[in-house]
């Protein structure tokens, strides 16, 4: 088995893919450098350097060969970077370029298997549309901390940019050391090194307003912890002010 | 009185309107505001009762001049009474909204005063919201019945879903439970509502909610009244809500807990009304209710065997959705997956379809999986809601 190690970046994994398209370099595994790998003496491994001039020649040929809104699709997958989907996409792309329409076939396995994840990933973006939970910090900026199975900060962006244009907030994944920051009219991604102190406890007055709305909204008669679980997983409530302790 | 204790009271009195939809809007957020609609509507949050909070779902105040029966609000009910300026609600939205807790604002209320003069606070409430704050978020205004037509409009410029709730499926009911209001102004604010959205092509929507279980009468004339409010356009969503017991007076039922399978009967027979095609004739036929051991779906075809088995590689999708347990995405998925091979049982569970509850309907290659008859126990029997303690909207 041919297995590709590359850095875990977009670029990165264009250029496994750059391998296959122009050198006819197959591979049947991929995996992330900087993850914990049980490495098999009957396995090749190939280390993939990232380049950027073959990142870009990758993607414009699959942008030839792909209809836009099928690519981006398929590119969202790595977002989805816990489930090592690398191999499932890398495998449809190499398929969609022999027959094309295949991307309409969803009972093909791999095809499958990568709709699911992105069914998930949305799944798991709109639920954060919904549970994201800003605080006041110093200056009126507002900030909320997350930590979301999928990378969705760069789903989530465009949606909070439109909704709030004139503030100046971040919301902060603390699995991946992520922040999204928008500043005046802009908005961007960038990795902290280190960890973040985050005081949870600053906007007090708004906040247990909020709580107070939230606990006076339940119905007794109906009280229903499970149906309540079912909807929210226990995941989501971290960092929601309602679900908070001793604020 | 304090802001937080305000807000305590009137939440609680505002929790029994079980509405909560945020979608459907379009809007855009305004120029240096804040704020825009989600056309799929956003879940914040859900209750300890499971129900999903999206909105800011409060009275004006709960000081009521009306005595209706089922009402915890009433007037010869001794609770705490509150009322909030309407500065305090723009302010709570607003502060709410831009911490991300809610899609917008739910306003209703008690009749203060007047129904005029509580629909001009609730008015000014919004008003606020849109002119100072420039709010481009979800607001639903509750149409007090009785109103002047001007100030349905005004309610209507301002939000993006108006509502008035019909409370009872019958005119006898209604006298006898909510003797102060009267079911002529609740159907002049509809109409007056329909007559202004098409006048100014207004994209705003319309609904309503009845108590379930109050009042005799049987899910049939409940559901027939839903279908007619939908074919007239006048209501875009009938909420059902289960009557819980709230005062001890001798005109109500009394039940130990509130009739939350049958509102849930209720909602299926109105999703297979809105979605699946079926008219009430249908889903009826001689019986005046909803049997409450099985969904109406499963009743209906159990009662229409001529109707079966579909063939899943060549049914249509108006007869894919008439199966028991295949519904409006598993048919979409049926129909763009069979154009590349022949579907079998595999390649539904593939496409995540259970046929657990379809098999005693579709042929597979041709091949009937088994018959209704041996299958009827089973069938209903899957068809039962497996967790009852689930069910909540």
């Amino acid at each position: 088995m041919k297995i590709a190690v590359y850095d875990g970046s977009f670029e990165g994994f264009l250029c496994i893919v750059n391998f296959s398209i122009f050198e006819n370099l197959y591979f049947d595994g991929i995996i992330k450098s900087n993850s914990f790998n049980v490495l098999s003496i009957f396995n090749t491994y190939v280390e993939i350097e990232t380049s950027h001039s073959k990142a870009q020649e990758t993607f414009s040929y699959l942008r030839s060969q792909i209809p836009e809104e099928h690519l981006s699709k398929l590119m969202l997958a790595l977002l989805c970077d816990e489930m090592n989907l690398e191999i499932t996409l890398y495998r449809v792309i190499i398929k969609i370029l022999k027959e094309k329409s295949l991307i309409e076939n969803i009972l093909d396995d791999d095809v499958l298997r990568l709709n699911k994840a992105l069914k998930n990933l949305f799944n798991e973006r709109h639920k954060y549309l919904g549970s994201v939970r800003f605080q006041k910090v110093e200056k009126d900026h507002l900030l909320a901390i997350i930590e979301p199975r999928n990378n969705i900060l760069p789903l989530i962006a465009k949606h909070f940019v439109k909704r709030f244009p004139n503030e100046y907030w971040c919301i902060y994944d603390k699995k991946r050391r992520l922040i999204l920051s928008k500043n005046d009219r802009n908005w961007e991604i960038f990795k902290v090194e280190g960890e973040l102190n985050l005081n949870l406890k600053t906007d007090r007055e708004i906040s247990n307003l909020w709580r107070q709305f939230f606990k006076n909204i339940a119905i007794k008669n109906r009280i229903n912890p499970k149906a309540q679980k079912n909807r929210l997983p226990l995941r989501f409530r971290t960092y929601m002010t309602e679900f908070l302790e001793n604020l | 009185m304090e802001l937080e204790k305000k807000i305590a009271i009137l939440a609680d009195a505002a929790k029994y309107d079980n509405s909560c939809s945020s979608s459907g809007s379009r809007r855009e957020t305004p120029k240096g505001g804040i704020g825009h609609g989600s056309l799929g509507g956003i879940c914040h949050s859900w209750s300890a009762d499971g129900r999903c909070v999206s909105l800011l779902k409060i009275l004006l105040t709960n000081y009521c001049k009306y005595d209706c029966k089922y009402c915890y609000n009433r007037r010869s009910n001794d609770i705490r009474r509150a009322i909030f300026e309407p500065k305090e609600i723009a302010y709570l939205t607003y502060e709410f909204y831009r911490r991300n807790y809610i899609e917008g604002l739910f306003l209703s209320s008690g009749i203060f005063r007047s129904p005029d003069y509580t629909m001009e606070l609730m008015i000014e409430s919004a008003s606020i919201l849109r002119k100072k704050y420039l709010f481009g978020g979800y607001i639903h205004l509750k149409i007090i019945p009785g109103a002047a037509a001007r100030l349905i409009r005004k309610a209507i410029e301002l939000a993006d879903r108006v509502s008035c709730n019909i409370e009872l499926p019958s005119e006898r009911s209604l006298m006898l439970l909510a003797p102060d209001k009267k079911q002529a102004e609740i159907n002049n604010s509809l109409i007056e509502a329909y007559n202004y959205k098409m006048e100014r092509e207004k994209p705003v929507s319309t609904s309503t909610q009845l108590i379930i279980g109050a009042s005799p009468e049987s899910d049939k004339s409940i559901i027939k009244l839903a279908e007619k409010l939908y074919s007239r356009k006048l209501i875009k969503r009938v909420y059902y809500s289960a009557y819980i017991p709230v005062n001890n007076d001798g005109v109500l039922p009394q039940i130990e807990n509130p009739p939350i399978l049958r509102e849930h009967r209720l909602y299926q027979a109105d999703w297979l009304i809105r979605f699946y095609r079926f008219s009430s004739e249908e889903l009826f036929e001689e019986n005046e209710n909803l049997p409450e051991d099985m969904d109406p779906k499963m009743s209906w075809a159990l009662k229409n065997p001529q109707f079966f088995p579909v063939d899943i590689m060549r049914a249509s999708y108006e007869e894919l959705i008439r199966v028991p347990g295949i519904g409006l995405k598993s048919a979409m998925k049926i129909i763009s997956a069979r154009k590349y091979g022949t579907l079998d049982e595999r390649g539904l569970s593939k496409l995540g379809i259970s046929i657990k509850r379809a098999k005693a309907f579709i042929t597979i290659k041709g091949k009937v999986l088994t018959t209704i008859r041996d299958n009827e126990t089973e069938t209903i029997a899957l068809s039962k809601p497996k967790q009852l303690s689930l069910l909540s909207r």
